[in-house]
């Protein structure tokens, strides 16, 4: 299997998404490096912050993370998923010495494995190196959460699986509309409903959402593939 | 009999439309077989279905004796494919294209790719994006890349398509040398038939989804091979004066200005002085030897009557 996983990304030139992501981290470091330290976060009337202005850091570096990952995972999802089905190398694919469900999980799998580490790694690396221009600069709030804090990281981490499997949704959209697009435009409803509030409760805040959002997405795409061996390859 | 393909009342319809009906094809192991038939008869459908790209909606497909199920993935190993066109990764290499074939295939020699595109005349292109190869050079890779790991059956669908003369003749050389020295079994599809010819050893007609006729060349060669053409443009009272005066039955009329006069009694001098006599104007009167061509025309009624 990994062998498999391997070869996708031989395949389809991982290196633009090592780039991609080094330009949204280099994007988002600009973005939360201006709120921290160049007076965003200031209120321009009253000259103070905010209250636990760092739990606000935190929930927007998640948030605003999760909303870019999850278009960036469906167009991933895209290229080694549904493009192959249009371009119909799909269909080179399924006349390999290969099981049809062996290569549609490595190609899941590969997916979600590398979206996975960029998302933590973009995370960890927003938050690292936040806190450490916070022992040169001065930050406009205290930058009070800590790098060695274990359930910080796990709480991160746990986020981190959750968006990337959640994503699944958005391909499994595409996938049922034999399309790309509409694979976007179900990432951009994933986002609307991940980060909707109902009043002032958040639904991301609520702890069973992403979790029922992982089980519909993983559900889905099972359903979807379940019989691939026995059906027709599609045309898209 | 050794069979490499065999299938057994094959059919697939898709809404409503039977692609393939009853079909029984019979490829024997190092044959090369043709598969020829007009647009739309059902030749792709027939080797999606020999692939398990698509799945029968009824019939059985046997692959070396062994029955193909849905689940099948393991008889891949011994057979190469292009089905419609070859896909490539474009912005890879052709070298690159096929190494990745050769990890797919869990085949491993050290000198296959090398040796396959310098076969197929890509040796100077194997470090190329495939994106920027023409059509030729595309069609040339896909066949390097289907003989690459030695396959025993190859399944091509139209292999000349895009290629020069040169071309066409070299992948017809290439076939032959393939499944005369390496006994490889060769099912191809093709609209050239004269390509065909050359090299097949079995013939099998298809028309609306319904296997004609499986035949050997051997056997066509035997049959009906000489035939009388007049160029005429009344054929109408040419075929009347055939039927009435010479008491022929064996013409078919083409193209609403020839006839071919499959009667092994008539001559030329025969046929000339009865419809000189009867007043019908000639073009031309000639005896000719048939091809695959017009075999093919007849078996799929595209010669009128």
């Amino acid at each position: 299997m990994w062998k498999l996983i391997k070869l996708e990304y031989e395949k389809n030139n991982t290196l633009k998404y090592v780039m991609k992501t080094g330009i949204i981290l280099a994007l988002f470091l600009l973005f939360f490096f201006s709120f921290t330290f160049l007076g965003i976060a200031v209120d321009a009337d009253t000259g103070t912050v905010e209250p636990d202005m760092v739990g606000r850091l935190v929930m927007l570096v998640t948030a605003c993370v999760d909303l870019v990952y999850i278009i960036y995972s469906a167009s991933m999802y895209n290229s080694f998923i549904i493009e192959p089905y249009q371009n119909k190398s799909m269909n080179l694919m399924f006349t390999y010495p290969v099981s049809r469900k062996k290569l549609i999980f490595s190609k899941i799998a590969a997916v979600w494995m590398f979206m996975l580490v960029n998302l933590i790694f973009t995370r960890a690396v927003i938050f690292v190196v936040l806190k450490l221009c916070g022992n040169f600069l001065t930050p406009d709030f205290l930058l009070n959460y800590s790098l060695t804090d274990g359930s910080f990281w796990l709480s991160q981490i746990i986020s981190s699986v959750e968006t990337v499997t959640i994503s699944l949704l958005a391909v499994w959209g595409g996938l049922v509309r034999k399309s790309k697009s509409a694979s976007v435009v179900f990432s951009i409803l994933l986002i609307v409903i991940m980060q909707g509030a109902v009043g002032e409760v958040s639904l991301r805040s609520q702890g069973w959402l992403p979790v029922l959002l992982m089980i519909l997405a993983v559900v889905s795409i099972t359903l979807y593939f379940m019989d691939v061996e026995k059906k027709d390859v599609p045309d898209f | 009999m050794d069979l490499t393909i065999q299938t057994n009342d094959l059919t697939k319809t898709i809404k409503g439309k039977e692609l393939v009906s009853g079909l029984n094809l019979h490829v024997k192991k190092g044959e090369i077989y043709g598969f020829l038939g007009p647009n739309g008869a059902g030749k792709t459908t027939t080797m999606k279905l020999l692939t398990n790209l698509w799945k029968p909606d009824f019939g059985t497909v046997e692959l070396f004796g062994e029955p193909l199920r849905p689940d099948s993935c393991d008889v891949f190993k011994r057979m190469a494919s292009i089905i419609e066109f070859p896909v490539f990764y474009d912005r890879l290499s052709g070298k690159k294209n096929l190494e990745l074939h050769c990890e797919y295939m869990g085949y491993y020699s050290p000198d296959a790719v090398k040796n396959a595109l310098e076969l197929l005349g890509l040796g100077s292109a194997a470090a190329q994006m495939v994106k920027k190869y023409s059509l030729g050079m595309k069609q040339r890779l896909g066949l390097a890349r289907a003989i690459l790991t030695k396959p025993e059956l190859l399944i091509l669908d139209e292999p000349a398509n895009g290629l020069d003369p040169a071309g066409i003749k070299q992948v017809r050389d290439l076939l032959k040398m393939l499944s005369r020295e390496y006994g490889m079994t060769v099912l191809m599809s093709s609209h050239i038939l004269s390509e065909v010819e050359p090299i097949a050893d079995t013939i099998g007609f298809i028309d609306h989804g319904k296997m004609i006729q499986e035949i050997s060349m051997a056997d066509i060669k035997k049959q009906n091979l000489n035939y009388i053409e007049i160029g005429t443009s009344e054929v109408k009272k040419a075929a009347y004066l055939l039927t009435e005066k010479l008491h022929t039955e064996n013409f078919k009329i083409f193209d609403g200005e020839k006839i071919r006069v499959y009667e092994d009694a008539s001559t030329v001098a025969e046929l000339t002085r009865t419809l000189t006599e009867g007043g019908v104007p000639l073009d031309y009167i000639v005896q000719n030897t048939e091809s695959l061509e017009d075999y093919f025309l007849k078996m799929t009624g595209t010669g009128e009557r």
